[in-house]
């Protein structure tokens, strides 16, 4: 309210300044610390990129990746937090769950690749399988938290004013974890942004992180550099996507205040 | 009005008789999947498939290309496809543990599987002591000891690093290793990247030549053997195809099918032989190979050549190939 | 993840929707019967696809886990990317926090850092691979490069959040009674931060094990990431089988182990007996 106009640029000064530094810093680098041959500085990335993006490359290999990203993530989360809710429900699907969860979590998809080779084809299935696969072994253990973390005291009030399972589960249980709930998808969807490189190395023809590994493999590190770019920003841009979303929607549940 | 009809019939019957059978496609004597690598080694696939000649043999193909020759193996691997394109040591890893027949050669040179060094080690005896760098169980391997061999050195007088050649490339320019043994296009990239401080020291030429095969499933093969020799005339069309064309127009084609990059696919086709012929430098270079992967305890069963070699379906394509 | 969440106290789910209490005690022996009911189903799904390279029955796994035992040094490759993942996990972690800490008191810092933070987290360790080298080499460095990096990030965003989540009013009142900056950190912004940091904690300890096996990419010539990758490149399904299975059974255990660790050592920071 007061003194909006300092504020403005005070903010604005902020968004350039954290574009700005790490780009500036990063071609400086480049040029005078590191190999411009082998980390090609931002300059010559976006020249690049302008390029890719004129001939239409960057925007199929982009949009074909995201379609993966959010098909797996989607699901992978749906099926996570049905087995989370389940598990936390019933020690006895958590037990049985658990060891087989920890080894799950430890194991990177990168090392799965081959057997997701052999076992489930070389298309999009076998993609879609690995994005699942993480998104799943997420989220489980993120649902259980938030519904453990729950106060008993919470649910026996609920009983003893005779509230019916169903009601309890939508009135207390859900609610009351669902800010962990979606603090874990946030964090699932980082990674899945993540794991799309891996899952496009099974058998893929296009998306970026097809691109990103088949510059590695012809050593064009300015395309690999894009690549990465690319996939930087978009995480980004659906992390903040995501989080106006639900500060939007379900503003009690912000992922993240800002305080002060 | 049907005498005159029935004179045109006559004339076309004999017409199509004489000039033989219309150069459009045929209906489709077999279907295959083909996986291989995206690179210019294997363009007689390529070729095979952009240019219509598996069309033309009646061949109904699909062409699927990895982004590298180990990921078509391990998806070859999961049993889908009858046909993989690779290089000499990826095909006889194979073979350990899939019943494949290693139908014909397509490509072999000896100038593409190469050694980069830093300025101050003119020759291979200096590699003595110094830090190489080699991607382990890869053709490369056996190309380093075997010229080790020649001067003398063995695999203890060297320290060996184990990397992918996309990791070699900033650490020969940075100067953590001293050498490293790899590929082109990785060769010219060190040199432009480190301007100049990275050179190559040698080529396979004179120690190893690399063949790249094309092999089949056995089951593939012994269940459509009219089939495979089908598939094999085209590749031998497709193979003329790039000897008859101009570099700059062959690499063009090759760039855009694997959409790859033009000025590295050019530089690397200028280097690579396209030939079909089974001689016998190609039986006893897969022979030293096997040797030398048993020795080293890459592979545990030796190799009956004869059983996988599939030299009869190339000579049915044409008797000159097998020699 | 699963490390972080209380391993033998009963879950506080409704006691309408969940079984008797007092079942804790049997909670190993569960677990137990389930691990054996796995193995019973793969030793299935092994028999129905019948080609051991495929998937080798679990008697093939064992049996090569003794082979690698005995004479293949899985032992030694299990210490070595234990020891890998520990001062990576170590040094990121301390890092970490503590830089997650700062900017999340300082906002201009969030503001102008954040970003960066946020952008880097989408890439995963093998796209670094190479930035790795240039910057560290090829030695014991640039694998631990990447191990850090990783799990620093995690705590940084959790401490972060952590921080931002403390109630201003909570601060303010300890600071109107006269409390030091470090009596502020220490018994006001750590307590309320410390259930994210676990968090982190616990999803960054996953993370470090998954970016070791990259990192292992890097001339390594031991440890569990290697044996995964070299049994790739000689279609060994069984010795893949083996690195993966060791890898998560290490991680599993060293996360138990971790979790109550943090319990013990840092539970004086928390608010309650979490």
């Amino acid at each position: 309210m007061t003194r909006p106009n300092r504020i403005g640029w005070a903010r604005a000064g902020f968004v350039v300044g954290a574009v700005l530094l790490p780009l500036a810093t990063w071609e400086l680098l480049s040029r005078a610390v590191l190999n411009p041959n082998l980390v090609p500085p931002p300059s010559v990335v976006a020249a690049t990129a302008a390029g890719m993006l004129a001939d239409g490359e960057l925007f199929a290999h982009t949009t074909i990746s995201l379609r993966r990203i959010f098909v797996g993530f989607s699901l992978g989360s749906v099926i996570g937090i049905a087995v989370g809710l389940a598990a936390a429900s019933s020690p006895f699907i958590w037990d049985a769950l658990r060891p087989l969860l920890a080894v799950c979590s430890t194991v990177p998809p990168i090392a799965l690749i081959p057997l997701a080779m052999l076992w489930f084809g070389i298309d999009e299935f076998a993609r879609l399988f690995l994005i699942v696969y993480l998104a799943a072994v997420l989220m489980i253990p993120s649902t259980v938290n938030g519904v453990r973390s729950i106060p008993a005291i919470r649910l026996r009030a609920a009983e003893s004013l005779g509230a019916r399972r169903a009601r309890i589960y939508l009135g207390v249980v859900l609610p009351d974890a669902l800010p962990s709930i979606l603090s874990g998808l946030r964090i699932t969807l980082g990674f899945c942004f993540m794991v799309v490189v891996a899952a496009e190395m099974i058998g893929a023809s296009s998306g970026i992180g097809y691109l990103i590994m088949q510059s590695r493999y012809y050593a064009l590190t300015t395309k690999m550099f894009v690549g990465i770019l690319v996939l930087g920003v978009l995480g980004m841009g659906f992390d903040t996507i995501f989080r106006r979303l639900v500060a939007g929607l379900l503003p009690r549940f912000a992922v993240e205040k800002r305080t002060g | 009005m049907t005498q005159r009809r029935w004179w045109m019939a006559l004339v076309l019957a004999m017409t199509t008789t004489l000039l033989g059978e219309a150069p459009s496609a045929r209906a489709a004597d077999v279907t295959l999947t083909a996986f291989s690598g995206p690179f210019p080694h294997f363009a007689p696939l390529f070729v095979a498939d952009g240019k219509g000649f598996f069309k033309k043999h009646g061949v109904n193909a699909t062409v699927r290309l990895f982004e590298s020759g180990g990921a078509a193996s391990a998806a070859f691997r999961g049993g889908r496809a009858d046909v993989l394109s690779g290089c000499d040591f990826p095909t006889i890893s194979l073979l350990q543990v899939e019943d494949a027949v290693v139908l014909a050669p397509i490509e072999h040179d000896s100038e593409s599987i190469m050694i980069s060094a830093r300025e101050g080690i003119g020759s291979l005896k200096d590699l003595k002591g110094k830090k190489v760098g080699i991607p382990l169980r890869s053709t490369s391997e056996f190309f380093t000891f075997r010229a080790l061999r020649d001067v003398g050195l063995g695999p203890k007088d060297i320290e060996v690093v184990n990397l992918g050649p996309a990791d070699m490339l900033p650490a020969v320019v940075r100067g953590d290793i001293d050498v490293a043994s790899w590929w082109q296009p990785f060769g010219w990239r060190a040199e432009e990247a480190s301007g100049g401080k990275v050179r190559t020291l040698t080529t396979s030429k004179g120690y190893y030549t690399l063949w790249c095969p094309i092999s089949a499933r056995r089951k593939f093969v012994e269940e459509n053997p009219a089939g495979t020799v089908a598939f094999l005339r085209a590749m031998r069309d497709a193979v003329q195809w790039l000897n008859q064309t101009p570099l700059d127009e062959r690499a063009a084609f090759v760039t855009e099918y694997a959409k790859g990059d033009l000025k590295i696919t050019k530089q690397l086709m200028s280097l690579l032989t396209y030939d079909m012929t089974e001689t016998p430098e190609y039986r006893a270079a897969m022979k030293e190979m096997e040797t030398f992967m048993l020795n080293a305890g890459l592979i545990k069963r030796p190799i009956d050549w004869d059983k996988v070699l599939g030299s009869r379906y190339l000579r049915e394509v044409s008797p000159q190939l097998v020699k | 993840m699963a490390a972080s969440v209380s391993s033998t106290r009963s879950p506080a789910a409704p006691t309408a929707l969940r079984p008797a209490a007092g079942r804790p005690r049997s909670a190993p022996l569960r677990q137990a019967v389930s691990v054996v009911l796995l193995i019973a189903l793969w030793q299935a799904l092994s028999e129905w696809f019948a080609d051991p390279t495929v998937v080798p029955s679990p008697g093939a796994v064992v049996s090569r886990t003794g082979e690698l035992v005995a004479s293949g040094g899985l032992l030694q490759d299990a210490a070595a990317t234990l020891g890998r993942v520990v001062i990576g996990y170590v040094l990121g972690a301390v890092l970490g926090v503590a830089f997650g800490l700062l900017i999340g008191w300082f906002g201009w810092m969030e503001r102008l850092l954040g970003p960066s933070l946020n952008f880097v987290r989408s890439i995963p360790p093998i796209a670094w691979v190479p930035f790795s080298i240039i910057v560290f080499g090829i030695g014991e460095g640039s694998k631990y490069a990447i191990i850090v990096y990783l799990v620093f990030i995690v705590l940084a965003l959790s401490a972060a959040a952590g921080v931002r989540e403390t109630p201003r009013i909570r601060v303010r009142a300890a600071q109107a009674l006269g409390a030091g900056r470090r009596a502020v950190l220490l018994r006001v912004i750590l307590p309320s931060a410390f259930p994210f940091i676990l968090t982190g904690l616990g999803v960054a300890l996953n993370l470090a094990f998954m970016a070791v096996v990259s990192a292992e990419l890097i001339g390594a010539r031991s440890g569990l990431g290697h044996v995964i990758t070299h049994a790739q490149a000689m279609f060994e399904t069984d010795t893949m089988l083996v690195g993966i299975l060791s890898l998560g059974v290490v991680g599993g255990l060293f996360g138990r182990g971790a979790d109550w660790l943090i319990r013990r050592g840092l539970g004086r920071f928390s608010n309650r007996v979490a």
